[in-house]
């Protein structure tokens, strides 16, 4: 078990103002802002029993979003257990076909790229031609970590902290560790249905929510929901001395304040609390945490169903299906939203899978994958080197640390120190 | 500290909680408190029986026709009846300190079902882990090593002469017995290659010679290794299997702040006992019995909630535990990853606790009514109800005030008393042990 980060319990002491209206409500509060007796908590925190959030304090700051490079996002697409990179970029090769009898798509079913003669795209995958045309994606072909490691425990490790050594921070864990303010606040990375081992950071606090239409406080029927939450919020505070106590404290408002933020960024609450959540409503969130303007940074989703050892097709192509659609509506929104100059849309991958298809129409584990990133500029990167397999596999044509480190750049770095290297950029 | 104290001390930190029933059961008995103590930690010194285990006679549970249409869908149903069962003995046993090692030993190899398909495989670890749990750590590591859910968990079955995976050698070094910076890649290697020729059958495993590399290798500088007897030779003989092992388990029942002079001290004892793990327990409890002033820790997932269920006398339904466990990231039975189940922060996480809040109000609303926790809760004495959870010397202060804001607000003591009760099982206070 990991040691209570110190800034759990720094937290409520912090002092400064909450970081825009309507945020960090809960944890302002308790900072003294108001005399206990009189907290009255906003409607929009109580995700369950409101759930029409009229949320008047995220609609009237939109207007005042600053432009790049002030107020950069970054969202990580996670495609969890391994994405089929030959399926969804596919190489217009023979050497493919032979390898995959029953999964390889036929040329002529594939979306094609201007300009680009050696691959095609999923069929799933046609609206990334529009982004393509208008100069908005970048394409990286045979990507991932060299020497990530034999066990797939080891290559998910290092698709996390993007080294190959065991660490046991995060990424963009490090990065919010060298970039947090002297007021931490947890909302600046979050992580939707999976992935917060990348938010894992020394000091910093983020905020991890595996299931954003399950995640709501619900109140035994009959009661007074808001008392009750307000009974919860005032065991928090003052912060107890005894620092297990007081992290346990801490960790109060910092909820309260994520479940108002992701309650009021969903369109609309999910009538099945027990629906899986998709790339489409994970994303919806994310856009609409990011038309909040909570100084949010990075919001990383995952979704997982990639690990296609069986019966591949129709699966990937439910899968890209749904990223595709989520994508789609997420630029649209954003766009709609006036936030698309400053977000950039990164999808990773732990691993692809193997060249030739396993007896079971599906395939195994490989190594290198592809990745699409949204935003400004457009190229195709690295490539599928068919004719120089490794053990079966693709080699790594392109570190996967070029991707990260290009999306560091996006949020202002200081990148090199925290990948411990410097990776080309994809420019 | 009291002896009442060192026995909530000991359940909290060694097992699920004690129930106010056990707590008036034990005080009934008249016995030494110190004395049930030990009893707890080595039954079998004492003559007790030890419990039949949740994965016993489960096989009537377990669906075994493949083809038939359903099979998925039951084998879903079985896992979830097995999560139960498994629940109901960490909170009811008899002998607490055996379920929590379990989960502990669970915590440590981490095998998941994930990946793990085969239900009959995944009980068998589970039942293997139960029996070795405060036995012998060697015997429990050799076993595990050719454990059918581990061999499938860890690629063992894929690690032949042909095509060594070193899946296993790397975690076996790493995870299980040396920690980083003990081992080389080297030694993975050859641990990787001695181990060659594992497959599962069945009916269970076995070794085809064929498939073996039986070409000696040099492991952690024991030159001879070649088979699974000389790897686990090389591997317990190791100088920093002791500690590391001693530094896992005080980490888990002290927290995580202990000096290595301690740990050094928990490791002589356990090298001194041939690596036997009741001395060890006996080791770490005691250091944390005797110590002047207790540092509280941050309760588990699994921990809270049976202890929720313990002190209202409910039994949630097997969905809504697996709900909220899953929630808060510990289910049991599906570890995230090969580390095992997350660590304290992630605890404290925005879905934890929100799912802390929910299912507190949950537990509430089927508490019954002769509920001692409950009962206090409707006469608003918070000392009662502190004393009921182990905090001898009450509530933090702002939970108190917070109560008792709660409970004058309420239209009725009756009702008054179940919100409040609500708030005490999700307060900063109950999740501290």
């Amino acid at each position: 078990m990991s040691e209570l980060s110190r800034r759990r319990f720094l937290y409520l002491s912090g002092g400064a103002a909450a970081t825009a209206a309507g945020v960090g409500v809960w944890a302002a509060l308790l900072r003294g802002e108001s005399e206990k007796g009189i907290l009255v908590p906003p409607s929009t925190t109580l995700g369950a029993t409101s759930s029409t959030t009229s949320t008047t304090t995220t609609a009237a700051t939109t207007t005042s979003v600053p432009t790049p490079p002030q107020n950069p996002v970054v969202v990580i697409v996670q495609m969890a257990g391994g994405n089929d990179g030959l399926n969804t970029l596919v190489p217009l090769d023979g050497i493919y076909h032979d390898a995959r009898p029953t999964l390889a798509l036929s040329d002529s079913d594939l979306i094609s790229l201007t300009g680009i003669n050696d691959f095609g795209l999923h069929p799933a995958l046609a609206p990334l031609s529009e982004f393509w045309d208008k100069e908005m994606l970048k394409i990286v072909a045979g990507s991932g970590i060299p020497e990530q490691g034999r066990s797939h425990f080891a290559a998910t490790d290092a698709w996390h902290s993007a080294r190959t050594d065991k660490e046991e921070t995060g990424w963009i864990g490090r990065w919010l560790d060298a970039t947090e303010g002297s007021t931490p606040n947890p909302l600046r990375g979050i992580a939707l249905g999976g992935g917060a081992p990348i938010l894992t950071g020394k000091s910093s606090i983020s905020t991890a929510i595996k299931s954003p239409s399950n995640f709501r406080l619900a109140t035994p029927p009959g009661t007074d929901s808001e008392s009750i939450v307000l009974a919860f919020l005032n065991t928090a505070s003052p912060l107890a001395s005894e620092p297990a106590l007081a992290a346990a404290q801490s960790a109060i408002p910092n909820s309260l304040d994520a479940i108002g933020a992701i309650n009021s960024a969903k369109s609309e609450a999910n009538p099945d609390p027990y629906a899986e959540e998709s790339f489409t409503s994970l994303l919806e969130t994310a856009a609409g945490l990011i038309n909040m303007n909570l100084d949010t940074r990075v919001i990383v989703i995952s979704v997982p169903g990639f690990d296609t050892h069986a019966n591949q097709l129709g699966r990937h192509q439910d899968l890209l299906t749904d990223f595709m659609t989520g994508v789609s509506n997420f630029w649209n929104r954003i766009e709609s939203d006036g936030h698309a100059d400053r977000v950039l849309l990164m999808s990773t991958s732990e691993f692809g899978r193997r060249v030739e298809e396993n007896g079971s129409s599906g395939t195994d584990h490989g190594a290198a994958s592809v990745q699409f990133l949204i935003g400004p500029g457009k190229g195709l990167y690295g490539n599928f080197d068919l004719r120089n397999l490794v053990k079966g596999d693709l080699p790594i044509t392109l570190d996967t640390r070029s991707a990260y480190a290009t999306a560091l750049d996006w949020l202002g770095g200081p990148t090199d120190e925290i990948l411990g290297d410097s990776y080309s950029r994809l420019f | 500290m009291s002896a009442q104290e060192d026995l909530f001390w000991v359940s909290n930190r060694m097992g699920f909680g004690l129930s106010p029933s056990e707590l008036d059961r034990y005080q009934d008995q008249d016995q030494d408190l110190s004395e049930i103590v030990q009893k707890r930690i080595n039954p079998e010194k004492y003559g007790l029986e030890v419990p039949v285990g949740p994965f016993e006679d489960v096989d009537d549970l377990i669906p075994t026709d493949k083809d038939s249409p359903d099979f998925n869908k039951r084998v879903q149903a079985a896992s979830l009846e097995l999560l139960d069962r498994w629940l109901d003995e960490m909170r009811d046993t008899p002998d607490p300190v055996l379920e929590w090692m379990t989960f502990f030993w669970h915590d440590h190899f981490a095998v998941s079902g994930r990946e793990v398909k085969s239900l009959p495989a995944l009980v068998g670890h589970l039942r293997l882990l139960r029996t070795h749990a405060r036995g012998s750590y060697p015997t429990m590591l050799r076993e595990v090593t050719i454990d059918p859910a581990m061999l499938i968990f860890l690629d063992g079955t894929e690690n032949t002469a042909r095509k060594p995976n070193e899946n296993y050698g790397r975690e076996l070094l790493e995870l299980y017995s040396l920690g980083i910076g003990n081992y080389s890649e080297d030694d993975v290697l050859a641990a990787s290659i001695a181990l060659t020729g594992w497959r599962v059958t069945p009916d269970g495993v076995e070794f085809k010679p064929k498939r073996h590399d039986d070409t000696p290798q040099i492991l952690l500088g024991n030159s001879g290794v070649h088979d699974l007897d000389t790897v686990m030779e090389a591997v317990t003989n190791h100088e920093a299997l002791p500690g590391f092992i001693s530094r896992k388990l005080s980490d888990a029942v002290l927290g995580t702040g202990i000096p290595d002079e301690i740990i050094n001290e928990f490791a002589s004892v356990f090298a001194n006992n041939d690596l036997e793990l009741i001395p060890l327990i006996e080791a770490v409890v005691d250091a944390g019995l005797s110590m002047n002033e207790r540092v509280p820790i941050i309760r588990h997932p699994v921990s809270w909630l049976l202890n929720a269920e313990k002190v209202t006398g409910v039994k949630l339904e097997a969905r809504e535990r697996a709900n909220i466990l899953g929630q808060m990231n510990m289910l049991p039975g599906r570890p995230p990853n090969v580390g095992g189940f997350p660590g304290t922060d992630h605890y404290l996480s925005a879905s934890s606790t929100a799912a802390r809040f929910s299912s507190a109000g949950v537990i509430v609303s089927k508490t019954p009514r002769e509920s001692v926790a409950l009962q206090a809760a409707k006469s608003a004495n918070w000392e009662d109800l502190a004393n009921i959870f182990g905090h001898k010397n009450g509530f933090n202060q702002p939970t108190v005030d917070s109560l008792q804001d709660l409970w004058e607000s309420s239209p009725s003591a009756s009702q008054g008393g179940r919100v409040c009760l609500a708030i005490a099982l999700s307060s900063p206070d109950f999740l501290v042990i």
